[in-house]
């Protein structure tokens, strides 16, 4: 009986050591949170937060092995999962960081291009503008050089013939008396000088441009043989100036006869005006 | 008269010991410090900080209580948590205010990226 009376008061105590082994819930909860920290980014960017609450589990485990159940293990064992889960703060705050850092590294790089894209743009433009400036700048010289050997042409034939504008084009006129003996389709030798100075300033100024050779006769005679006479005398002049260099294709020669007189044939000085070959060139299609 | 002065005096000199022996522990000083740099940030804003930081507030209160009964070493641990939770407090808000940034910079250079 007295040894049954010692069982039932051993065992009641020795249930009560048992269950002071087991650790607290506030053990058991910081250990949960250790691991939590341990496998955290915290172990990887913050390990010295994750010592500090190995630390801090430690002293709350001692704490336990000395006094189980005790306000110390339990006190401890909360300070250690806080530790815990401050080192699971600063790990992520470490991260978000350098995230931020790495964002702030790549913002700047994208800066960075987007200005060195900008700079070459410019730098593009800008040579883009200097070869367009230059080849502006040729340009005008080529069209003042042009122009000097316009006005130099046409200053050289007005001296050979006499030019005027009208509505056909420009009119070059050439005394026929000058040009060819009367009756004759053939063109004097001197006709061939005026002739060079005229085929020069169509090449000049006109190079491109067509043209048209009107022979032009006086009344006397009939209309046939003035018709005819025209015609040759055109032909004459036409194929001089393809000689001279003006292109066959555009120039072409014209018979008049008397049918377009510019003054009287009553008079000498009338029919005098009237016998000429005219060099209509005519005027160029405007550009687009 | 004399005597009863004597006896008032020497009421008073205990009632001070007495007060002396129940100061807070040297550890009450860096929790406090922690409360107050956690409410600097404004933890008080964020849900859990502010769980944090009143968790802290109420630890300071039970070791004041602790220590006024003369229960120094209980106080002592209970400012340890004061002083975590603090500091979790402050912590947690800290990283909360990173994510806003590093967000609010994601954005400003997916924005960049996106132009041109």
């Amino acid at each position: 009986m007295k040894t049954l009376i010692q069982l039932a008061l051993v065992a009641p105590a020795f249930v009560v050591g048992c269950a002071s082994t087991a650790p607290t819930q506030e053990l058991v909860d910081a250990r949960r949170a250790y691991e939590d920290a341990r496998i955290s980014p915290a172990a990887q960017h913050t390990p010295d937060r994750v010592l500090e609450a190995k630390q801090a589990l430690d002293r709350a485990e001692r704490a336990h092995q000395d006094d189980a159940g005790s306000f110390d293990e339990k006190n401890l064992a909360y300070v250690a999962t806080r530790r815990s889960e401050l080192a699971v703060v600063y790990g992520n705050y470490e991260a978000e960081r350098r995230e931020q850092a790495a964002l702030a590294a790549t913002y700047k790089a994208r800066q960075d291009q987007l200005r060195r894209q900008q700079q070459g743009e410019l730098d593009d433009t800008r040579a883009t503008l200097g070869s367009v400036q230059s080849s502006l700048a040729g340009t005008r010289a080529e069209l003042e050089k042009s122009r000097s050997e316009t006005a130099a042409a046409l200053a050289s034939l007005e001296q050979v013939a006499k030019v005027k504008e009208e509505a056909r084009g420009m009119v070059i006129t050439l005394d026929g008396s000058v040009l060819f003996a009367s009756g004759k389709s053939e063109l004097l030798p001197i006709a061939q000088k005026k002739l060079d100075e005229v085929a020069k300033a169509l090449n000049d100024t006109a190079p491109d441009q067509t043209m048209v050779v009107e022979g032009h006769t006086d009344s006397n005679g009939n209309d046939a043989s003035n018709q005819k006479l025209s015609q040759d005398r055109a032909d004459s002049v036409r194929a001089y100036l393809v000689q001279r260099g003006v292109k066959s294709e555009r120039i072409t020669a014209v018979g008049k006869g008397e049918s377009t007189p510019v003054a009287s044939n009553d008079t000498t000085e009338g029919r005098a005006n009237n016998r000429r070959v005219e060099i209509v060139v005519q005027k160029a299609p405007p550009t687009r | 008269m004399t005597r009863l002065t004597t006896i008032l005096g020497c009421g008073a000199l205990a009632l001070v010991a007495c007060s002396s022996s129940h100061s807070m522990p040297a550890n009450y000083a860096p929790a406090q410090a922690a409360i107050g740099a956690a409410d600097a940030v404004g933890a008080r804003n964020e849900p859990r900080a502010a769980l944090h930081l009143k968790m802290a507030r109420d630890a300071v209160a039970q070791a004041q209580t602790l220590a006024s009964r003369g229960k120094e070493h209980e106080a002592q641990l209970t400012l340890e948590r004061a002083r975590t939770d603090a500091e979790l407090a402050l912590m947690v808000t800290r990283e909360v205010t990173a994510r806003r940034e590093a967000s609010a910079a994601k954005h400003e250079v997916q924005g960049l990226q996106r132009s041109n």
